[in-house]
C-alpha cells in the first residue's frame, strides 16, 4: 500500500507547492491591480473599467484555491458540539463520515462542472472579453484539489481533513502575529497593586 | 424541498461538517429533490464570490495582518497609557483603549485579541493584575473590533442584505465608543473593589510625545473612517488604501516588515478570507432556495401573528443571537440567521442599518462566551488561564455588552445619527 502511495504523495507535494505559489501570485496581482485602480481614479482622475472586473475574477480564484489551502489545515469553521462530547474512538469515526460527506459533495460538483463550463464557454465577460468558463472553472479546480486532499488524508493520517476540524484551531491569525520585539515593560512604570 | 433544506443542514452541522459545506450540501440535496437544474450550485456559489464589495474582506484582513507586523502596537499602547493609564486599574484601562484604536485598524475581533493581548497581557500579569481580570478585559474589549469600523461582520451583513456597507460602518462608530466607555466603567468598579493602585495624571508633554510616536498608526483609522464619512471612498477602496498604507509603514518607516515575510502573509490572508467567503458563497446558494420557497415570508408572518411591536421583536431576535452566538462563530451566524430575520424587520419598518448594528453587537457577545468564544479562547491561551476561571470574571462585561445592545434597540439614533447626517 505504502509503496504505491509514496510516489503519489511526492507528486502531490509538487502540486501543492505550485498551487500555493499561484495563490500568492494572485493575491499580489490583486493588491497591485486594485491599488492602481484607486490611484488611477483619485490621482489621475481616470477611472478604469478593466481593473474592477479583473480584481473580481482574481478574488473568485483566490477563494476556491484558498478554500483548499484552508481545508488542508482544517480551518473551515464547524460546530463541534457533538464531537467534543464523544469518546476519541468515535470522534475519529465521525471524522471519516464528515470527510465522506464533503467528498461526495465535491465529486458532485465535479460531475456538474462540464455542463456549466460548456454553457459559459460561449459567454464573454463585459470588459475583458474573456470566456466566462475561465471564472466558473475556479470552483471545479478547487473541488478537485480538495477531493484529492481528503483521500490523501485517509491514506496518510498525519494530514488534516474537514472531519478533524476543531474550533480550537480557528483563531488562525494568532501564530502570525509576532509583534516585533515588544519592550517588556512597555514604557509602563507603575505597579498595579498596592 | 424546504424541509430537505433545513433537516439536512441541521444534521450536517451537528455532525461537525464545516458550515460552508453544510449549507452547500443541504442546498444540493434540496436542488436534487426539487428538480432544479444542478448547475445552479456552481453558478450561484461562483457568482456570490464575484463581488466588488466582498473584496473588502481580504483587504481588511491583509491590512490588519500587515499592521500587526508593522510593529506599531507598542506605540499605540504607550499613547493609550499616557491618556488613561492614571485611572484606577490603569493597565486594564489601557488595554481597552488600545483595543479601540486597533478596532479602527482591523475588522476582526480575534485579530484584536491577539494583537493587544500578546503585548499587554504579560506586563499586566507581571504587575500584579489578577489573571481572571486580565483575561476578561482583553477578551471583552476586543469585541469592539467588529463594532468600530472597519468591520468584517458588517461587510458580511451588507452583502447578505444589500444594505450599504459604508452606512453600516458609520453606524458602528458611536456604539463602539460607548462599548469602550462602558467596559472602562466596569473595569473601574472592579479595580476599586480590588484596590488597584492609581498614579498622578500625566503631563501634557508626555501625551504629546507618545502621540507623536503613534501618529502613523492612529492616522490609519482616520483615513478609513474619514474617507468613508466624507463619501470619498467605498469600503473596498478604503480597504485597499489601508493595505497600501500598512505596507508603506511596515516596509519603510518602522521597517519591521521584511519583503520575505510578504508571501506567507498573503497566503494566510487568502486562507482566512477563503473560509469566510466559502460560507458566504454557500449561504448565497442556500438563501436563493430559501427565498424561492418563501420561507422568510412564512417566518415573518408567523412572528407578525404573535406581535408587531418592533422593539419586542428586536429583543426576541437579540435573545436568538445571544443563544446562537454561544454555539457558533459570528460570521457564520450572520450568514445563517440574517437571511431569515432580515425580511421580518423590513415588514415592521425597522431601519436596516439599525438592525445591522444590533445584529453585530448581539452576536459579538458570542465571541466572549464559552465554549466557542474565539476571543475568550485566545485571551485564555495567552494568559494561561483556565476558561472557567476567566468566565466568572467575564460576567459583568457580558452583562454590560448586553445592556448596551438593549439600549441600542430603544435609542436607534445612537447608530443612525452619523450615517443619516452624512450620507
Amino acid at each position: 500500500m505504502l509503496r504505491v502511495v509514496r510516489p503519489l504523495l511526492t507528486l502531490w507535494s509538487w502540486v501543492e507547492k505550485l498551487v500555493l505559489a499561484v495563490i500568492v501570485l494572485l493575491m499580489s496581482v490583486l493588491v497591485m491591480v486594485t491599488s492602481y485602480q484607486v490611484f488611477s481614479r483619485y490621482v489621475l482622475n481616470h477611472p478604469l473599467r478593466w481593473s474592477e472586473e479583473l480584481s473580481r475574477y482574481l478574488l473568485v480564484w483566490i477563494v476556491f484555491l484558498g478554500a483548499w489551502a484552508a481545508l488542508k489545515e482544517g480551518r473551515h469553521l464547524g460546530m463541534d458540539i457533538l464531537s467534543r462530547h464523544i469518546p476519541p474512538r468515535w470522534r475519529t469515526r465521525l471524522g471519516v463520515v464528515v470527510d465522506a460527506v464533503v467528498l461526495a459533495f465535491l465529486i458532485a460538483v465535479l460531475a456538474i462542472a462540464p455542463e456549466i463550463l460548456e454553457i459559459t464557454s460561449r459567454q464573454r465577460s463585459a470588459v475583458l472579453r474573456v470566456p466566462m468558463s475561465l471564472i466558473y472553472l475556479a470552483f471545479p479546480v478547487g473541488a478537485a484539489l480538495m477531493s484529492v486532499e481528503i483521500v490523501l488524508g485517509w491514506l496518510d493520517p498525519r494530514r488534516a481533513s474537514p472531519g478533524q476540524v476543531h474550533l480550537e484551531t480557528q483563531p488562525a491569525t494568532l501564530p502570525n502575529l509576532e509583534l516585533g520585539n515588544p519592550d517588556p515593560n512597555g514604557g509602563i512604570t507603575q505597579a498595579a497593586r498596592r | 424541498m424546504s424541509l430537505v433544506l433545513l433537516v439536512v443542514f441541521v444534521v450536517l452541522l451537528i455532525l461537525n461538517v464545516p458550515v460552508a459545506f453544510s449549507l452547500a450540501i443541504a442546498s444540493l440535496a434540496s436542488v436534487i429533490y426539487g428538480g432544479v437544474p444542478l448547475t445552479l450550485v456552481i453558478q450561484r456559489m461562483t457568482n456570490a464570490t464575484d463581488s466588488f464589495i466582498l473584496l473588502a474582506i481580504p483587504f481588511f484582513i491583509l491590512a490588519g495582518n500587515l499592521m500587526a507586523r508593522a510593529g506599531m502596537s507598542q506605540a499605540l499602547i504607550d499613547f493609550a497609557d499616557s491618556l488613561v493609564g492614571f485611572i484606577r486599574g490603569g493597565l486594564a484601562q489601557v488595554n481597552i483603549l488600545t483595543s479601540m484604536f486597533f478596532a479602527g485598524i482591523t475588522g476582526a475581533a480575534v485579530a484584536d485579541t491577539s494583537a493587544v493581548g500578546s503585548v499587554l497581557i504579560p506586563p499586566m500579569l507581571r504587575r500584579g493584575y489578577d489573571r481572571d481580570l486580565t483575561t476578561a478585559v482583553t477578551a471583552a474589549s476586543s469585541t469592539i473590533g467588529v463594532i468600530i469600523p472597519p468591520s468584517i461582520p458588517m461587510v458580511i451583513f451588507g452583502v447578505v442584505t444589500g444594505v450599504s456597507v459604508g452606512r453600516l460602518f458609520l453606524a458602528g462608530l458611536i456604539p463602539g465608543i460607548l462599548v469602550g466607555a462602558v467596559l472602562m466603567a466596569i473595569t473601574y468598579a472592579i479595580a476599586t473593589r480590588r484596590r488597584y493602585e492609581t498614579r498622578p495624571p500625566p503631563r501634557l508633554r508626555t501625551i504629546a510625545h507618545s502621540l507623536r510616536r503613534s501618529i502613523l498608526a492612529l492616522l490609519m483609522p482616520g483615513i478609513i473612517v474619514g474617507g468613508i464619512m466624507l463619501g470619498v471612498f467605498t469600503p473596498t477602496e478604503a480597504a485597499v488604501i489601508a493595505v497600501a498604507y500598512a505596507l508603506l509603514i511596515g516596509l519603510f518607516v518602522t521597517r519591521t516588515l521584511k519583503p520575505r515575510d510578504l508571501p506567507s502573509i498573503a497566503l494566510d490572508t487568502a486562507k482566512t478570507s477563503a473560509v469566510v467567503m466559502m460560507m458566504i458563497a454557500a449561504a448565497s446558494l442556500y438563501g436563493w432556495i430559501l427565498t424561492r420557497e418563501r420561507i422568510p415570508v412564512h417566518a415573518a408572518n408567523a412572528i407578525a401573528s404573535l406581535t408587531t411591536d418592533p422593539a419586542l421583536i428586536l429583543l426576541l431576535m437579540v435573545g436568538v443571537y445571544v443563544i446562537a452566538g454561544t454555539f457558533m462563530d459570528l460570521g457564520a451566524n450572520i450568514i445563517i440567521l440574517v437571511p431569515v430575520l432580515f425580511p421580518i424587520t423590513g415588514v415592521l419598518g425597522i431601519d436596516p442599518v439599525h438592525f445591522g448594528v444590533i445584529t453585530v453587537m448581539a452576536l459579538s457577545i458570542g465571541l466572549v462566551t464559552p465554549p466557542v468564544g474565539a476571543c475568550l479562547f485566545v485571551a485564555c491561551e495567552i494568559s494561561k488561564t483556565p476558561m472557567l476561571e476567566a468566565t466568572r470574571m467575564m460576567l459583568p462585561y457580558i452583562l454590560g455588552l448586553l445592556a448596551l445592545t438593549i439600549l441600542l434597540i430603544f435609542v436607534p439614533q445612537l447608530a443612525l445619527w452619523i450615517p443619516n447626517a452624512l450620507m
